[in-house]
This record gives structure tokens, C-alpha cells and sequence, in this order.
């Protein structure tokens, strides 16, 4: 072009549809040039989009856009230095089928079918899932167990969903991690949650390879029952997190927390679960313990960790 | 060299059997363009739509729509524009790479902006409602963007660094 149009004059419109042709360095160079070209990079409505257009150019996907929005809503190119490894789809959008489209970790969001996913892991072919959705209509359970075996190194489940509990022990994905079920559960809930899945794998603690109560590296005497039978990551708001590995290495994270500790925050980073106050409510654990021990009760428990 | 309006693809000039939208631009210059062409404009349907045009014979009749944004210049580049692609498939504004063009259609579009010397265009694409120009263009600038530091893009578009160093820190 003979000119160079300016950028300050265009309308907000015409700057929008530019957005989107650009890739993420250049959307995040734009926003630290000017005020104004900041804000109307940070209010763009059409990043989701964009994600989608990066992948279609085979970079790695930064997620961080839109899922971390209430997060990061002033500063989401704050994050551009972070890994670049998701993709996301908003609640009810339109799904993508791009040829060539690619990502390491695929996170769909909103009640998107069964089929549909395994539609999506086959043509994206994430190494990780997240399904923070309601899975109201979650179907073909089977084909996602298998799709899932196939190709996944990482699972992650945020809600509770009976299908995908009966499917756990069909799973062999290294990771199942529900970790994020967190907003969802209390500790009765969270115990009930342990049994079942220790129901549904058919193992009693026994037959589990690594399952222990921590409070980071702080080992609680009531804790110790269980031995390497939880493990309580504890943060100032209380956000418990239980890991259980399965004999054959499959690992199943719950999470428990009375906070809203947002997904974005523990995808982004799981080390942000960990503690960050020296103050713990032992009178709170306790009755943490007290419920898992009654929960496991039919459970032999290791004795020689007492 | 300013384009002659007379001798322009959408001149008022144009052969009477053709099904042809009448314009007015900025200037008051009196402008055509063939029907699909035209109705790539999202405007120019939304008011045939509002007006109950719906036969060839209405848009005949049809007053010149009044484009009061539109410079004749800009026009002339519209009708260019739209003339090139009245064929093409209807445009997917959210999945837009479905929107492949061939190599001569490229060629011919990047020809077609290279030769422009203003950014009205982009503002007659906006006004018009015309996605597959504003696309283009936008894409261009998007090009011009593309690969340049902070520093660079304040050098080219003298942009002011109208940051606080607190905000610069937060921003690395």
C-alpha cells in the first residue's frame, strides 16, 4: 500500500477486523505502543477468535484470553511470556473445523456433547483435555474412554458428572485430575467423591500406590492415619487437593476448597493451590479427617504408618 | 491521478438493461453498480430490505441511496472492488478461512490496494458494510503490524509512549 493508514483514526470497527489477523506477539506489541491502541486491544471482543486463527497457523495456543478474562481482565497480555498451550470454546459457540488445527491441550467449555469432544480430540489431537462444562448431555461415553486411552497424556474434569465417574476405571490416562471440582464440593461431598472412585477402580487403599494427607510439607499428625493416602494442599482460603495413583500409574486428583480458586488459576499453574498462609485452622482438618475416616471406613487403612 | 468519474466502472453511464443500484456519493457525483455486485454491500440490503425492494424492476426505480460518508474517490474504488467480486461465495464474517480466494483473485486484490493512496476506502468499506473489503483490508494493515516491536510501531505510526514507568514494568 502507498500509505500507511492510521492507526489512532481508524475506526474501532475496522481496528477490530485488523485484531484479528494478528498473531499474538503483534496483538501484545500493539498494546504496549499507546494508551489507546492498549485498551481497544484489551476490550477486543473478538480474541477468542483469534486463539483459533493461531492454531490454524500451527502455533502453540495461549489460552489465556478469554478463560482467564475475569482474571486478567485489564492486563491479559500480561501472560503473553506464558506458555502457549490451550484452546478454549466458549459456551455454545460455534465449533471450529480447521483444517490442520492443532493444540496441546484443548479446554472446552459449556455443555458440548460427548461425540462432539471426541470429534474435536481427533482432529485437534490435544495431549490434555479439560472439560470445564456442565455435561448435561454428555453422551457416547464409550468412544471418549477409548479416544481418551488413545491419545490423551492428561484429563482434567470439572464437574462431577455420573457418566465420567462409572468411566474412571475404564480410563488408563496417566492424569485424571478433578481437581477443580472444587467450587463444587464440600469435604462430605469430596469424601463421598473418594469412596466412589475408589469404588469404581475396585481398589482399597491398600492396592494404592501413592495416596497421603499433606498440608505442603507439613505432615499433620491426624493426617498420618492415612499415611500416603491424601494429599491436603492447604492455601489461605482452604483448598484441600487429594491425589490418588492408581497401581498402574494412573493418577486421580479431587480438590476440595470453601474458595473460589478459579480454573484458570490452577490450569495456569497448579503451584498456585499451594499454601500461602502459615495459618492453618486445625480444628477445620480435623474434620476433614475425621470425615474421610469414617468415608474409608470399609477400607483397610496401612498400619504400619502410624 | 484522480480518478475520472465519468469514464468509471460505476459511472451513470452504464448499459440500461443491466439491473444497476444508483448511488450518490459525498461529493453528490452519481454512481451505479450492478446488482450483485451492490448487494455485497450489507447496507445497500439492509435498505432494499427496509424499502421492499425485492424485484429488478423496483431497484430500476429506486432513487440513488445517498452515501453521505463515501467520497467519490472512495466510490470509485468500491465499485471496483465490488465488480471483482460479485461472484465470489457469500463471505463467512466468523469463519473466515473458509474464505479461500485463488491466486489470480490475490494477486488482483493486492494489486487493488497497493494502488491506494488513502485510507478511505476503509472507511467507505466500514460505512458500506462491505465484510470482504474491510477484510482485506484489514488484513493489510494487520501486515503492516505484523513482526514489529513496540519501539517499531511507535516509529511508524508516531505513536506517543504515553505510558507510566509503572505501567511499562507491569507490562514486561
Amino acid at each position: 500500500m502507498a500509505f500507511v493508514p492510521d492507526l489512532m483514526t481508524l475506526p474501532s470497527e475496522v481496528m477490530r477486523v485488523v485484531m484479528q489477523y494478528l498473531d499474538m506477539h503483534s496483538l501484545c506489541a500493539l498494546s504496549q505502543s499507546s494508551q489507546r491502541l492498549r485498551q481497544q486491544v484489551t476490550e477486543w471482543p473478538g480474541k477468542y477468535w483469534s486463539t483459533i486463527r493461531f492454531a490454524r497457523e500451527g502455533l502453540e495456543i495461549w489460552h489465556g484470553f478469554s478463560v482467564l478474562k475475569s482474571t486478567y481482565e485489564a492486563a491479559p497480555l500480561y501472560l503473553t511470556n506464558a506458555k502457549i498451550e490451550m484452546m478454549e470454546f466458549e459456551p455454545d459457540a460455534t465449533l471450529p473445523d480447521v483444517p490442520g488445527l492443532t493444540a496441546n491441550r484443548l479446554v472446552i467449555i459449556g455443555d458440548v456433547s460427548g461425540s462432539r469432544i471426541c470429534q474435536l480430540l481427533e482432529s485437534v489431537k490435544p495431549s490434555a483435555l479439560v472439560l470445564e462444562q456442565r455435561l448435561a448431555t454428555f453422551d457416547h461415553v464409550e468412544s471418549f474412554v477409548d479416544r481418551c486411552n488413545e491419545q490423551l497424556r492428561t484429563l482434567h474434569l470439572d464437574e462431577l458428572c455420573p457418566q465420567l465417574i462409572s468411566c474412571t476405571r475404564s480410563l488408563h490416562v496417566p492424569t485424571i485430575d478433578v481437581s477443580h471440582v472444587s467450587d463444587a464440593l464440600d469435604f462430605q461431598q469430596l469424601c463421598n467423591f473418594v469412596r466412589r472412585i475408589l469404588e469404581e477402580w475396585q481398589c482399597g487403599v491398600r492396592d494404592i500406590v501413592d495416596i497421603y494427607i499433606r498440608v505442603d510439607d507439613m505432615i499433620f499428625p491426624e493426617a498420618r492415619m492415612f499415611g500416603d493416602a491424601f494429599e491436603l494442599v492447604e492455601d489461605a482460603e482452604y483448598c484441600y487437593r487429594a491425589v490418588i495413583c492408581r497401581a498402574d500409574g494412573a493418577t486421580l486428583q479431587i480438590g476440595v476448597s470453601h474458595s473460589r480458586i478459579s480454573l484458570s488459576e490452577a490450569i495456569c499453574d497448579n503451584a498456585t493451590i499451594n499454601r500461602t498462609s502459615e495459618t492453618v485452622d486445625s480444628s477445620y482438618l480435623d474434620d476433614l479427617v475425621s470425615i474421610v475416616e469414617d468415608s474409608l471406613s470399609d477400607y483397610e487403612v496401612y498400619d504400619d504408618i502410624y | 491521478m484522480a480518478p475520472n468519474f465519468e469514464e468509471a466502472p460505476g459511472s451513470s453511464k452504464r448499459l440500461k438493461e443491466e439491473i444497476l443500484y444508483r448511488f450518490h456519493s459525498k461529493e453528490g457525483h452519481e454512481f451505479t453498480m450492478e446488482k450483485a455486485a451492490a448487494e455485497l454491500s450489507g447496507v445497500v440490503k439492509q435498505i432494499s430490505q427496509d424499502l421492499g425492494i425485492d424485484d429488478d424492476e423496483s431497484i430500476r426505480n429506486m432513487k440513488p441511496i445517498p452515501l453521505i460518508n463515501v467520497s467519490s474517490e472512495a466510490f470509485h474504488y468500491v465499485v471496483k472492488w465490488c465488480e471483482q467480486h460479485k461472484t465470489m461465495p457469500p463471505w463467512e464474517q466468523d469463519k473466515w478461512w473458509l474464505n479461500e480466494r485463488d491466486e489470480e483473485m490475490k494477486k488482483w486484490e493486492n494489486e487493488f490496494l497497493g494502488g491506494l493512496t488513502s485510507e478511505q476506502l476503509f472507511d467507505a468499506a466500514n460505512y458500506m458494510d462491505i465484510k470482504c473489503l474491510l477484510d482485506k483490508c484489514a488484513e493489510t494493515v494487520a501486515g503492516m503490524i505484523k513482526g514489529k516491536s513496540v519501539e517499531e510501531i511507535r516509529e511508524i505510526w508516531e505513536l506517543e509512549n504515553d505510558f507510566t514507568p509503572e505501567e511499562e514494568e507491569a507490562m514486561k
